[in-house]
């Protein structure tokens, strides 16, 4: 295994992870990780923190600039891949250049999901999913003003607060009946609107956006469902992301909704992996932190030549706006034996567990405190017992 | 002994410490300040589990 050329493309939690598994095992491969995001490696999952300006890019990053010296990783920001070639083992990279590899391990995310409603495509909407991204926000937000959120999932609940926190009047737009709909049922839906109503951020539940319309000085109107239009100087859609497949269907790869990955992360491409928000598993998408640095670990092992067999992640969220806490774990929606539920002002549980006491799904509100509790049960698969 | 974060799966490895939040190599997990929170997802030190004790963590 000496002397190869490893390319990863992607610089997020799957790229770093898989480089520095392929460095574990082969002493000697030259590893180049491309990105086309002119940082380096962050916490992607705490931009939320520079939007409202706890942070700057800086204190998200995530490694020392000797780490990738030390590691002999190199690399390049501002890469832009513009195709692959599978039988010639050669990338294009914008500007013209080639760069022939051994392994391809493609890492390259996913990206927001914008709805196709008119003025979509208007300057005041924008998306939050890169440190650019969230810089962006953090100087219009500043300005103050009036933001529209679509989307009252996770991600949409967190920006909002981290809007609110940085002045902005913020009101969310969600289909659903309550927040949350697939991480919380109606009851923990109504106590997390009470808290953020608290924190400033308005809602439009049930509704949906049917339109954004120019206003004066580049502001908007956003016509939500029932006829009422809601001014905003900026609409932010948090819709939801979808995997980036545009490079691996270009190049012939099979791709569903992600591109295929079987248990050893490789695609249908021999000498080419993938790993993270991009990766469509036999167990389905993930889309979240911890799924993208478990299979960036595996695909690197597995390029590097390690007998790898990845069998899914555990699917769990955190949200975080700053002193409410949320945690989902499991499927609420999946068959249960029994069920316990807790609520006491903004304090709220609800876990549902199978015949054999093991955790099938659960949500907490406003207290982490079961949270230990009910991971060691998910992921031993030992009956759940309250902390 | 490791020590991994619950919330995002970012192991603690005393042998490494954290470069990045000033903790230096050699530093028992228990010996990481109060105030120390997980690089990569922000969660408190209380988040934290021995790696042995989990059971294994789906890889």
């Amino acid at each position: 295994m000496s002397g190869r050329t490893s390319v990863v493309v992607g610089g997020g939690v799957a790229g770093i992870e898989a480089a520095t598994a392929i460095r574990a095992r082969d002493e000697t491969a030259r590893i180049l990780v491309l990105t086309d995001e002119p940082w380096p490696y962050y916490s992607r999952i705490r931009i939320g923190e520079v939007v409202d300006g706890r942070s700057g890019p800086e204190g998200l990053f995530l490694r020392l600039d000797a780490w990738y010296d030390e590691q002999r990783i190199e690399m390049r920001r501002g890469a832009r891949v513009e195709g692959i070639d599978p039988a010639g083992g050669e990338l294009h990279v914008a500007g013209g250049e080639r760069i022939p590899y051994d392994g391809l391990l493609l890492a390259v995310g996913a990206r927001p999901f914008v709805p196709p409603f008119p003025g979509a495509d208007l300057p005041a909407v924008t998306t939050l999913r890169r440190m650019d991204d969230a810089l962006e926000l953090r100087r219009r937000a500043g300005q103050g003003g009036r933001c529209v959120v679509v989307g009252g999932g996770l991600l949409g609940l967190e920006l909002s607060a981290s809007l609110a926190g940085a002045g902005m009047s913020v009101t969310v737009v969600e289909a659903a009946p309550w927040l949350l709909p697939r991480q919380v049922d109606a009851e923990g839906g109504a106590v997390l609107q009470g808290i953020m109503e608290r924190r400033g951020v308005s809602f439009r539940l049930a509704s949906g956006v049917e339109a954004v319309e120019p206003a004066e000085d580049g502001a908007v109107r956003v016509s939500v469902k029932g006829g009422e239009r809601l001014p905003g100087d900026l609409v932010v859609v948090s819709a939801g992301v979808r995997p980036d497949t545009a490079l691996a269907r270009e190049c012939g790869l099979a791709v569903d909704k992600g591109i295929r990955v079987d248990d050893g992360l490789r695609t249908s491409a021999p000498g080419i992996w993938a790993a993270g928000d991009c990766a469509e598993h036999r167990t389905g998408l993930y889309g979240f932190w911890s799924a993208g640095g478990d299979q960036g670990k595996a695909a690197g092992a597995s390029l590097a030549g390690a007998p790898v067999a990845y069998a899914g992640s555990m699917r769990q969220t955190t949200l975080k706006i700053t002193d409410v806490a949320v945690f989902s774990i499991g499927d609420l929606a999946a068959p249960f034996d029994r069920e316990e539920s807790f609520r006491e002002g903004d304090v709220y549980r609800r876990v549902r567990m199978d015949a054999a006491g093991r955790v099938v799904g659960a949500v907490l509100i406003g207290s982490l405190d079961e949270r230990k509790a009910l991971v060691v049960s998910s992921m031993t698969g030992r009956p759940y017992r309250p902390a | 002994m490791k020590h991994v974060c619950l919330v995002c799966g970012y192991a603690y490895d005393p042998s490494k410490g954290d470069p990045i939040g000033g903790i230096p190599a050699g530093t028992p997990f228990e010996d990481l300040p109060e105030g120390w929170t997980c690089p990569e997802c922000g969660a408190a030190k209380e988040m934290f589990e021995p790696e042995d004790s989990q059971g294994g963590a789906p890889t």
